[in-house]
């Protein structure tokens, strides 16, 4: 993982067509995202009129000048290729999900597997949209699934396009890689 | 009436005289009632200055007051309770009344401490009863009631908002006749409970131990329940590896209260796991090495998300 | 019609003018996709291949796009990756169905006479499909 070289210090947003992951940064980026929204043709898969196919731009600034830079993926499986160039030296990763969507649980899965190799370990933080809306499940049974897996990893109930909700998940991966760099004390 | 027992040792022989004859004269003018009893069963000790040096210091570390008589040219020690013999009874009055009142605030003090985590304690027995059937009810704030049944908690609207910002406290439980009315929302218990515990005494929980290590087990949904300041840190101190209590607001960078009322919100609500010492020294966890650049860069990024979010 | 529909009827279409592009000196294969990566219609690339080559073509047409917006430049017309023993070149197909064309090519393609190709195969493409 890149720590400081070269400055770069990336945070990708991923997870299914429609999570919010555009509507994510464009809610936290300081200045218009760069996006590579087209036109959906499959509206029988989804009935969003637009879609990612590249990837979505967008900067935090800090204080002394330096850039948090936040990249979005496309959601889809056939852009699988787009996943890795981006992740790849990524500090952390965030997974916009829809508690709506039939086979959410099964989505969370593909792309936690895609990105965990990808990232430093535990620097991954869930956002689950839509969760009070009928039908939807709750952030339990993500939790559930993932400690199944032996993964302890935040699940939080958020609306992607809240720029609050999107702090409140950038600022998470921020203190989970806080408190990973911190000096060890002997026990 | 509150009754307290005084004991007196090692005064001069006029001096106990004295003494024991003043307690009849002030006998019903005082805000307790006085009755002399052996040192064993006392209240309060009565003890010349440095007669018995190892015995006011047995005394005092049982958490008991000790009035120290000095003789009228001897200077004023540094302690609490102090009277100046020969005795005058308006000053023995005005003192015993002090002490009565001290005792009388203090044991106020431990039973609202107490009543605080009354509901609190209730509530994770009631939680941990898997079968229990029925409902089971209690005081919120002074006017409001918490209805549990159903593996869910009920209660109006008002109630819910009062127990999420801590501006109302729960109170034990007892079984209830009835259901909750039709207007109680339903709400998880789980949450409920880390309110209960997320506004709790800023002290360690009864049923959490100071020599015993934590590690968070699974992540509040912050984005349901809200976050304060330090609760996001905290947690993310607690998931990396077990912690003892005292330890823990020291790495996350807070006051050892909000470490503690994380400590009691996240067992609550079933989100801590215990170790002993020796499991939690053996313990693995994922630890990067620490770079200096880096982890200043990250405490930037984190201190600028605070300023705008 | 739906947009099913429209890649089917056109993959008919695109037939011919694809095969004249495949009979360029050097181009391997080409094929014809939407701006949303989908394959409409490809020559000599097995299918696999060809929805590799839809979706990654894709990313880099919307790519261009971007870099072209961001350069204050028109719209994006064209993108060639070159490497050592041969090229992709990305180019769009004009129209409302929003498409774009991926040639491959091999060394011994002649850079002028294989984008001159293309841009033909593109025209005609266009004129085809959406008339």
């Amino acid at each position: 993982m890149s720590a400081l070289g070269g400055g770069e210090f990336k945070i990708v947003f991923t997870g299914p067509m429609g999570a919010g992951k555009t509507s994510a940064i464009a809610a936290v980026s300081e200045v218009t995202p760069v996006a590579t929204e087209v036109a959906n043709s499959d509206l029988i898969s989804h009935t969003k009129a637009s879609t990612t196919v590249g990837l979505d731009f967008g900067h935090i600034t800090l204080a002394d000048g330096q850039v948090v830079r936040l990249y979005g993926t496309p959601g889809q499986a056939r852009f699988r290729f787009m996943w890795e160039i981006l992740g790849r030296g990524a500090a952390g990763v965030i997974v916009l999900l829809d508690a709506t969507q039939p086979g959410a649980l099964v989505q969370m899965d593909l792309f936690v597997d895609a990105f965990l190799p990808l990232v430093p370990p535990g620097a991954i933080v869930i956002g689950l949209g839509r969760t009070t809306l009928p039908g939807a499940l709750g952030s339990d049974a993500f939790a559930a699934r993932l400690d199944a897996r032996g993964l302890l990893v935040p699940v939080f109930s958020i609306d992607a396009r809240q720029p609050r909700d999107v702090f409140l998940l950038v600022r998470t991966l921020a203190c989970i890689l806080e408190a990973q760099a911190l000096p060890e004390v002997a026990a | 009436m509150q009754t307290l027992r005084i004991c007196d040792i090692g005064l001069s022989i006029d001096a106990s005289l004295a003494f024991h004859s003043m307690l009849k004269i002030v006998d019903g003018r005082s805000l307790a009632s006085w009755q002399t009893s052996d040192a064993e069963h006392a209240d309060v000790l009565l003890v010349q200055a440095n007669s018995n040096p190892g015995a006011l210091s047995a005394w005092t570390s049982s958490g008991r007051p000790a009035v120290l008589v000095i003789d009228d040219r001897a200077s004023w020690p540094p302690a609490p309770f102090v009277l100046r013999y020969p005795f005058r009874v308006m000053q023995l009055l005005s003192l015993l009344d002090s002490v009565a009142e001290h005792l009388r605030s203090r044991s106020t003090r431990v039973a609202s401490e107490g009543a605080a985590w009354a509901g609190a304690v209730s509530l994770r027995h009631l939680m941990a009863q898997t079968g229990e059937r029925g409902w089971h009810i209690a005081h919120a704030g002074d006017r409001a009631f918490l209805w549990v049944g159903d593996a869910h908690a009920y209660a109006l609207p008002a109630t819910l908002q009062g127990l999420r910002t801590g501006t109302m406290a729960l109170g034990a439980f007892s079984a209830a006749a009835d259901p909750p009315p039709a207007a109680a929302l339903r709400c998880a218990l789980r949450d409920v409970a880390w309110y209960v515990g997320a506004h709790g005494p800023a002290e360690l929980a009864p049923w959490l131990r100071p020599d015993t290590s934590y590690r968070l087990r699974g992540w509040p949904d912050f984005g349901r329940l809200g976050t304060a300041p330090h609760l996001i840190e905290l947690a993310a101190t607690a998931a990396l590896r077990p912690h003892l209590p005292a330890e823990l607001g020291e790495r996350a960078g807070c006051a050892p209260a909000d470490a503690y009322r994380f400590l009691a919100a996240t067992s609550l609500a079933g989100l801590l796991t215990s170790f002993t010492r020796a499991e939690a020294i053996e313990h693995p966890h994922n630890v990067a090495p620490a770079r200096g650049a880096w982890t200043r860069f990250v405490a930037d990024l984190r201190r600028h998300l605070l300023r705008v979010a | 019609m739906s947009p099913q529909r429209v890649r089917r009827a056109s993959r008919e279409l695109a037939r011919q003018p694809l095969e004249t592009l495949g009979s360029v000196t050097g181009v391997q294969s080409a094929v014809l996709f939407s701006a949303d990566g989908f394959e409409i219609a490809a020559h000599a690339a097995d299918s696999a291949a060809a929805r590799r080559l839809a979706a990654i073509g894709s990313s880099l047409a919307a790519l261009g796009s971007a870099i072209s917006a961001e350069a204050g430049l028109h719209e994006f017309e064209r993108s060639t990756i070159e490497s050592k023993d041969g090229s992709v070149t990305i180019m769009r197909v004009e129209g409302e169905q929003a498409m774009s064309l991926a040639v491959v090519a091999g060394r011994n393609a002649l850079l002028g006479q294989l984008l001159w190709a293309t841009r033909q195969c593109c025209q005609e493409l266009a004129r085809l499909i959406h008339q």
